[in-house]
């Protein structure tokens, strides 16, 4: 097998007002939990569709588990499972017949189909109410259910669009650890589409990020933090006169400094050693407790992105 | 052959699992039954004389299956479950096929309770002595002609529902070409012979009287089966899962 799992060259979509994906290049190793980062209707949803052969693009290709996205699609379909936006359930269907279902779409043998629903149902703590229609189910089981489903035939390729999406802060933690156990159970490559960065930093071993269709930044959660963020001093303690404010603000490694109750927040253009601002203070009469260097989020690093596009 | 058939089980299996369940279902079937056993039974001897029965067993599947054509693509399309359909191997071709066929069976076999429970409607309230049973001819027309038209519908129907974006749009379309169909056989075929003039009126009549009533039938069910097949072509390649996707 290929050690590319998704390969794309100027992957472009348009629709009849908006270019929805726009010259999307990028390359995602096998055996990872890709995070492909956006704000709402920046393409992540077209861009999972034009993967799975559900769209054909206007220009450029792609190529999923080395099958081309538009000659080669059922083939992709084969092997990849899907959570897309919807769970897609049949909510008059029990628990069981859904997975019953895609188990008999993908030609699983009886038994094993009946072996493999039980010991993701176990997993997913669904078993017991397995009888019951699926409309039935709360919103964090109905996605836990279409994860099941999603992995039932152990495809090598997992989509999953916004899988925590409306859950409650509980429900979608235990999805999150359900997920990553599963993942790294069955070896599964993930493309995971979200918007909770929170979320992507702790799952996605890659991301990559997208803006009106374009890819932005494509790198390791720490090294996209590091591109985009600006680093921040925080200075406890206590004698920050204007004067020490004003000469601090005029060091070139500083962009703004903020007075707080405690101290101070110093925001730097990149990072660096803080020695000299340190001493700078103590030589000026402050009196300095502690210092602390604080990393900025992805979620930071993401809003700044944004930031920086929309300008 | 499968995959056709995967799609249609689980079609046929939520059809029998909405509105409240199996026995929701069968409640449903025995009512609407029995409303069309009702004719035979208000009209006893009457209703064995003709190709009326026929007739009648033929047109059931029009309304029996609208609904359920209606929802197959449009239904799937509102409960957000199309693009989940869309995104497993199944190949195009089963997935439209095994909806039209999850239609036809359940309009057919709607056709067949009706046809039963007509019968014995009809054995029930007849004067004449013995066991009544359908001439075979009416039996085999009503049974052909119930699947081509059940065909028909589901074919026009799934056509239908695969544009719409709600079961009630598809419903609202539908509805059309059925009026068309009536509107051209109550109105516009006597408005026709009307239009004609005396002497060529006469000549129709006199050749329509001289058809063999079988022949006349078996030509019917081929034209039947020529619009089908034509409707199931034309269908099979107008799916196409890259243009299902409506928003």
């Amino acid at each position: 097998m290929s050690s590319i799992a998704i390969r794309t060259e100027d992957l472009t979509r348009d629709f009849p007002t908006v270019r929805a994906v726009d010259s999307l290049s990028l390359e995602i190793p096998t055996g990872i939990i890709f995070g492909f980062l956006g704000p709402n209707g920046a393409g992540k949803t077209t861009t999972i569709r034009l993967l799975l052969g559900l769209l054909e693009p206007d220009n450029g290709r792609g190529e999923v588990l080395g099958f081309d996205v538009q000659t080669e699609a059922d083939r992709i379909r084969e092997r990849v499972g899907a959570l897309l936006e919807n769970d897609g359930l049949y909510e008059r269907l029990t628990a069981y017949d859904n997975l019953d279902f895609f188990g008999e779409i993908n030609h699983l043998p009886t038994p094993d189909r009946r072996d493999r629903i039980r010991h993701l149902m176990e997993h997913l703590d669904l078993w017991d109410r397995r009888s019951e229609q699926a409309g039935k189910f709360s919103r964090g089981m109905k996605k836990k259910l279409a994860l099941a489903r999603a992995l039932l035939h152990q495809p090598t390729l997992l989509f999953l669009d916004e899988p925590t999406t409306g859950l409650d802060a509980l429900s979608a933690v235990a999805l999150r650890d359900d997920l990553t156990s599963l993942v790294h159970q069955e070896g599964v490559t993930v493309f995971l589409t979200t918007h909770n960065m929170a979320e992507a930093e702790k799952i996605c071993d890659r991301v990559g990020v997208i803006h009106k269709g374009q890819l932005v930044v494509e790198g390791r959660p720490d090294e996209i933090g590091a591109q985009a963020r600006q680093p921040i001093v925080k200075v406890i303690g206590s004698g920050f006169t204007p004067e020490i404010l004003a000469e601090v603000g005029e060091v070139p490694q500083v962009v703004e400094v903020i007075r707080s109750e405690d101290g101070l927040t110093i925001r730097l253009k990149e990072q660096g050693e803080t020695a000299e601002l340190v001493h700078l203070l103590v030589s000026r009469g402050a009196q300095v407790e502690e210092v602390h260097k604080v990393g900025a989020s992805l979620e930071e690093a993401f809003i700044t992105l944004m930031g920086e596009q929309s300008e | 052959m499968r995959d056709i058939w995967i799609v249609c089980k689980k079609g046929l299996k939520e059809l029998i699992g909405a509105r409240g369940g199996r026995r929701g279902f069968l409640i449903q079937i025995a009512i609407l039954a029995g409303v069309f056993g009702f004719f035979p039974l208000s009209q006893k001897e009457v209703w064995m004389e003709g190709t009326m029965p026929a007739v009648f067993f033929s047109m059931i599947p029009l309304f029996s299956a609208s609904g359920v054509v209606a929802d197959s693509f449009a239904g799937e399309r509102e409960r957000k479950t199309l693009e989940t359909l869309l995104a497993t191997r199944l190949p195009d071709r089963s997935i439209f096929l095994g909806k039209v066929i999850s239609a036809l069976i359940y309009a057919w076999a709607f056709t067949i309770l009706s046809m039963i429970t007509s019968l014995i409607g009809i054995n029930l309230v007849k004067d004449s002595p013995g066991i009544y049973l359908y001439p075979s001819s009416v039996f085999l027309f009503g049974l052909v002609g119930s699947i081509l038209t059940g065909l028909l519908i589901a074919g026009v129907g799934v056509f239908i529902s695969l544009r719409a974006s709600s079961v009630r749009e598809a419903q609202q379309m539908l509805v059309v070409p059925m009026w068309v169909l009536f509107m051209a056989i109550g109105f516009g075929l006597p408005a026709l012979a009307n239009a004609l003039p005396e002497s060529t009126r006469q000549q129709l009549l006199r050749w329509l009287a001289g058809i063999n009533p079988t022949h006349f039938a078996i030509g019917l069910l081929i034209a039947l089966a020529i619009v089908d097949i034509v409707l199931l072509i034309l269908g099979i390649r107008r799916f196409q899962r890259t243009r299902l996707i409506l928003d």
